[in-house]
């Protein structure tokens, strides 16, 4: 029995895991519409290879990784793809980001697999390039590609394997290790093998005995001389499923500040990773679909499911028979570090590991908060060992430097300070204000020094630049001189150079008086150039007397005598800028243009594109989808009628348009 | 039905600072009635009067201040200040000492500072501070324990100070006064000469007991932790023992220390007191030390019945300055040194 | 009488040496930092837009070392303010409303259809941050874009919009929970984006 420690802090909510965990996974019949959106995790987001209107087979690349912190993504199910557009993505923000819409065809047909059935025989490269290549991504928390973690260059003599699952409700790895134990047994000596056969500890909570058993028992008919496999039971707190609490349970270790766990020879997977992991070598499958919990006293069929990634929210509710009419906090995740989804549209991803619908009264009350009583229960439960309560006062008195001071940057947003404290106060929420606000200004900070350089940089090429300038006439002028010189000198009869001067510039002068018309006879100019001078001139004009008019409203306001003087020029600008207009509008007439119908036409069709796109979100929530499809038909229809009276608008331009001879 | 938008954690533990205050005022209630039934009703009318003008005062304020009443009247952090200061007074003080006592608790040390979780001192040591300078005949006024007035005296006097019958000269000094005002004389002289002596420590050590259970009782729940107290307590007898070890008959004993005037009341109801001490673990220990040492130093040379109200304060002082030397090293600054610098 | 002689020289002593060890020290310890101005420079947000009356950031700041107010940057607003107080240890003060409001972070984008390529804005731009030649049609580096508003008065036919910066998931984050206690009964959402 290896040695256990304990962590700092730490809390014992409600578990609530019994309400999902009695019954075995289900599978979830295969969705009409599938969203997959390019970044499901941090780093770079993949870049879709797919276009609209192609089909696709299950497990087929759709998108690639682009760059070393990345996954790939594939297609969940065969169909056809829908739109690459922007859709709502599973983020507290619910701002939206560009996602694969795959319309499925029913058929689930699998592309060409190819499975490896003796890990060992291949080569270390290969594994690798097999598991980056199925886009496994952590499934517990960020969803950081595995495959980083996995090629570490220092040595790792422990693999942590995090089953400890410590968030209440949350029973998706404890029916996972249940039912696929050998799996994530065959899983993890794949990781072993990568990582040079470290020891390996499972990190489990003891509210979870059948899992341990299973586990067990798996372990039992399992043979592997070169590492050891150990189950270590940890007793229940949250966040023992921390990854830096967890790690320190194991060893005893803390993951030094700023550090990854490698630093200390450690790596940490989930046990969905390393089930992801054997599915992508032995069975050869790409991570396309994931155990998601449905739980909450909404949720009348709470359980586990087996979902398709890119599943939307909504259909799985409906699958497990979520009364929406219950709940007003819909949270993707669990209670304590989970995140509220408003759209229902919003898909789930590869580290979307529990939907929770909990009644109004299951969860914590909306409550006022109080001021901070400095209770100090906070830094009690705090797992990170930090003073959550002077971290909340400089959030709040937006000394971002103070608390970046007292380590701000190590909170890993467990909730515990929140969880505790008896004032109430959303802790959290102003460590993640705290947070974002010191990321926004090391940002500024970023942009503010590029600029200065840049700044400065011109400055000096100004300054060189009118030295140059300078120098040149200088260099001339004297050469000029000496000229002059050199020619008096010559011949002294000379008349005066500075007559001779101005007689050159006269001549010039005239020259240049010619020259314009000359262009006009030589080259003329097509329909288009000239209206589009026109139109030049007449953007000039008018933009010229928005300026004088904006300058005559301040110097009236501040009773400036220019005024006078100003509103002389506006009435003039008037007259040519409605001047211009006119020529501009005279011209359009002739040549058969009409912008004012084309603004129009422009709006119209922009008008029944929204009225659809609304009709279309409605549909999805509405309680009389009958009522709301009629009317969609008829935005449709309105919709096509719009944009075929444009095209026939703009098709009619071009012939007008063509280039010919004036007069 | 609208979904909302909230940050995480979304379970709450459903602990309330009102809960935290109403145990607090809970566990006074064993002291308050060993005081009672030792020195009479004044504590019982004192306690009454004080909670109605500490809820009075903070509505008042409250109102002034444009803030809404009803939810911080009802944090329960006004009460437990007039509960503490009913207990710390004398039982036979009178309604305007309490008055004194709570208005200035309330307004001053309290809500100029910011109301609640933004005062630097604590609001009851504030105000009873204020009465043991402004008037310390009053301040000294406590019952002879083998004296007991009826309810209606009690009343009669605390409104007039004075009692029909001429029962006024009733009142003695506390134990402490007494072992303090004799020095020369030896304590064991002293208490064969003054057969009250006796008795008051008597008394005063059952107060205690039964505030040191209180206290305990709120440990249990876990309203404030051991650091605090357990230090104050102890360096409070550590200093009494060891100088009695030099001096028996200068100095009281460390029982004595620790079971006479509002020791106990200090340490589990006042000492830990968070708002106004020390922040962390390792802050608390200091800080209950530094109480427990200046409590020692004021008892015996200073010239104060008691010596908390001037220990704490001092405290709350250096509390800012104490927090800044005893910040908890977080998770991952541990010197622990990393097996492997492997990293790439 | 001569008690007091001595106390008074002892105390001269005294301050004596602690002078000695004062002035002392201060050679002994010196920080040799950035000259002010360049301190200076660095507070300020470095947009070049000239609003403080000044050709750019770095004037303002030396005007600032020669004893300007500090109070007429309105893009850096109340933070560069206060940290410039706090720098020069003087008080910090409201924003001269003169020199114009705080306002969110923009962006120049020219509509690039209707540039006429006349340049100007290039010539405008305090920081190189426009691309595009003579007749050509004109760009704006966004990510060196100051939002600094200068190109707009310049170009003849106003096809240059300034937009706020888009936030992306990636910079989305929380704002400060709204208030302590919430005296009305409007649904609480504590400073999350609403979706309405
Ligand atoms: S738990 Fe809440 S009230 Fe207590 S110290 Fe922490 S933040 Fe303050
Ligand atoms: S959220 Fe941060 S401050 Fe609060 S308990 Fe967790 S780690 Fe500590
Ligand atoms: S007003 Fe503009 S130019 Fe002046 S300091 Fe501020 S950002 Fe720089
Ligand atoms: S000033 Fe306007 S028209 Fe001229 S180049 Fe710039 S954007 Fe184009």
């Amino acid at each position: 029995m290896t040695k256990l420690w304990d962590f700092h802090g730490g809390v014992h909510p409600i578990q609530n895991k019994d309400q999902s965990n009695q019954l075995p996974i289900n599978t979830m019949p295969l969705p009409k519409q599938l969203i997959l959106p390019l970044s499901q995790h941090i780093g770079n987001q993949a870049k879709a290879i797919v276009a609209p209107g192609e089909y696709v087979l299950k497990g087929q690349l759709i998108a690639s990784a682009q760059g070393f912190i990345s996954a790939n993504i594939h297609a969940p199910s065969s169909g056809f793809i829908d739109a690459i557009e922007e859709r709502t993505l599973p983020h507290q923000s619910a701002l939206t980001g560009e996602c694969i819409v795959i319309n499925t065809d029913g058929k689930d047909q699998w592309t060409k697999l190819h499975p490896v059935s003796n890990p060992e025989t291949v080569s270390k490269q290969d594994l690798l390039h097999i598991i980056q290549a199925a886009g496994v991504t952590g499934m517990g928390g960020a969803g950081f590609p595995s495959v980083v973690k996995l090629q570490s260059k220092a040595k790792i003599d422990t693999l942590v394997i995090n089953g400890a699952e410590c968030e209440p409700y949350i029973t998706s790895d404890d029916r996972l290790m249940r039912e696929y134990a050998e799996q994530i047994i065959a899983g993890i000596s794949i990781a072993q093998l990568l990582l040079d056969q470290p020891r390996c500890l499972i990190g489990i909570e003891d509210n979870k005995p059948e899992a341990i058993i299973a586990l067990n028992e798996a372990l039992s008919s399992h043979t592997n001389d070169k590492a050891s496999i150990e189950v270590c039971v940890i007793p229940t707190k949250y966040p023992s499923g921390g990854e830096k609490q967890l790690l320190e349970i194991l060893t005893g270790l803390q993951v030094p500040h700023g550090g990854i766990p490698a630093d200390i020879g450690i790596v940490c997977q989930n046990v969905g990773t390393v089930k992801a992991i054997y599915d992508a070598v032995v069975l050869g499958q790409p991570l396309i679909t994931r155990i998601t919990t449905v739980t909450g006293k909404a949720a009348k069929n709470a359980g586990n499911y087996e979902v398709l990634i890119g599943t939307q929210t909504g259909d799985l509710l409906d699958f497990a028979q979520v009364d929406m009419s219950k709940t007003s906090r819909l949270v993707m995740g669990g209670p304590m570090m989970g995140f509220t989804i408003q759209d229902t549209q919003t898909p789930l991803i590869k580290s979307s590991n529990c939907l929770l619908a909990a009644e109004d009264l299951e969860l914590a009350p909306i409550a006022d908060h109080h001021s901070c009583i400095r209770c100090g229960l906070c830094e009690v439960a705090c797992p990170a060992q930090l003073l959550p309560q002077q971290l909340f006062w400089f959030a709040k008195a937006e000394e971002f430097e103070k608390a970046q001071d007292h380590n701000l940057s190590d909170c890993i947003e467990c909730g515990a300070c929140a969880w505790v404290c008896p004032s109430q106060i959303p802790l959290v929420q102003y460590y993640r204000f705290a947070k974002g606000r010191l990321k926004d200004l090391a940002s500024e900070a970023h942009i503010a020094e590029l600029s200065r350089v840049r700044f400065e940089n011109r400055e000096q090429r100004l300054i060189d630049e009118k030295l140059a300038k300078e120098e040149k006439r200088k260099n001339r002028a004297t050469a000029a001189a000496a000229a002059q010189a050199a020619k008096r000198a010559a011949n002294p009869s000379e008349q005066d150079p500075i007559a001779a001067a101005l007689a050159r510039v006269n001549a010039k002068k005239q020259e240049q008086e010619q020259e314009p018309k000359k262009q006009v006879d030589s080259a003329p100019k097509t329909h288009e150039q000239i209206y589009k001078e026109l139109k030049t001139a007449a953007a000039i004009t008018r933009t010229k007397l928005n300026k004088t008019n904006k300058a005559l409203a301040n110097a009236v306001a501040k009773d400036h005598e220019l005024a006078q003087g100003l509103q002389t020029t506006v009435d003039e600008l008037t007259i040519k800028a409605a001047d211009a207009q006119g020529k501009l509008q005279a011209y359009e007439a002739k040549l058969g243009l009409d912008p004012e119908k084309e603004k129009a036409l422009l709006t119209d069709v922009a008008k029944a594109n929204a009225l659809v796109r609304k009709l279309e979100k409605a549909l999805a929530t509405s309680l009389d989808p009958q009522g709301v499809e009629t009317q969609l038909v008829i935005a449709r229809v309105s919709q096509k009628t719009s944009a075929n009276a444009l095209a026939k608008h703009q098709t009619n331009l071009p012939s007008t348009l063509l280039p010919e001879q004036e007069q | 039905m609208g979904l909302i938008n909230l940050s995480s954690p979304h379970h709450h533990s459903l602990s309330q600072t009102s809960r935290l205050m109403a145990l607090v005022l809970l566990a006074t209630l064993p002291g308050l009635a060993a005081q009672s039934y030792f020195y009479g009703y004044g504590t019982l009318i004192n306690l009454v009067w004080a909670s109605f003008l500490a809820l009075g005062f903070e509505a008042l304020i409250l109102y002034l201040r444009g803030r809404p009443i009803m939810p911080y009247l009802t944090d329960g952090s006004a009460l437990v200040t007039a509960f503490l200061l009913a207990l710390a007074l004398p039982p036979f003080s009178p309604w305007w000492l309490t008055l004194v006592a709570v208005s200035f608790s309330i307004i001053f040390a309290k809500h100029l500072y910011g109301g609640l979780g933004s005062n630097p001192f604590n609001p009851a040591m504030v105000g009873y501070a204020l009465c043991l300078i402004s008037f310390p005949v009053a301040m000294t006024q406590w019952a002879g324990t083998e004296m007991t007035m009826t309810f209606g005296q009690q009343w009669q006097w605390f409104w007039l100070e004075s009692v029909t019958g001429g029962i006024d000269a009733y009142t003695s000094a506390t134990a402490l006064d007494i072992m303090r005002h004799t020095k020369g004389l030896t304590l064991s002289e002293v208490a064969s000469s003054n057969p009250q002596l006796a008795l008051g420590l008597t008394a005063s050590m059952w107060v205690n007991i039964a505030y040191l259970l209180g206290g305990l009782v709120l440990l249990g729940f876990k309203v404030f932790t051991w650091h605090a107290p357990v230090a104050m307590l102890a360096s409070l007898g550590f200093c009494a023992g060891l100088f009695h070890m030099g001096e028996p008959d200068l100095y009281p004993s460390a029982s004595q220390h620790l079971l006479t005037g509002a020791t106990m009341l200090s340490a589990f109801f006042i000492v830990t007191d968070p708002v106004s001490g020390a922040t962390s673990r390792k802050g608390k220990l200091v800080f209950g030390i530094g109480v427990g040492i200046l409590v020692f130093i004021i008892r015996s040379y200073g010239s104060y019945p008691d010596a908390f109200a001037f220990a704490i304060l001092l405290m709350n002082l250096s509390a800012p300055l104490i927090d800044t030397y005893t910040k908890p090293k977080a998770y991952g600054h541990q010197s622990k040194a990393p097996r492997s610098q492997g990293r790439p | 009488m001569q008690t007091l002689y001595l106390a008074i020289i002892i105390l001269a002593l005294l301050a004596i040496v602690f002078g000695a060890i004062l002035g002392f020290a201060a050679i002994r310890f010196k920080v040799d930092g950035d000259p002010i101005v360049d301190q200076i420079d660095n507070l300020l947000p470095q947009t070049q837009c000239g609003q403080c009356g000044h050709p750019g950031c770095k004037p303002y700041a030396q005007a600032i070392a020669d004893g300007e107010a500090i109070n007429r940057c309105p893009p850096g607003g109340e933070t560069t303010i206060k940290a410039l107080a706090d720098l020069l240890g003087v008080e910090a003060i409201a924003l001269d409303a003169e020199h114009g409001t705080e306002a969110i972070r923009t962006i120049a984008y020219i509509r690039e259809d209707e540039c006429i390529g006349c340049t100007k804005c290039i010539q405008a731009c305090p920081v190189d941050a426009i691309l595009g030649a003579a007749k050509q049609m004109h760009t704006v580096i966004v990510a060196e874009c100051t939002g600094c508003d200068l190109c707009l008065e310049p170009c003849p036919v106003d096809c240059i919009d300034m937009l706020p910066v888009e936030t992306t998931p990636l910079s989305w984050h929380w704002q400060q929970p709204k208030q302590l206690i919430a005296t009305s009964t409007a649904p609480h959402n504590h400073g999350a984006p609403s979706h309405d």
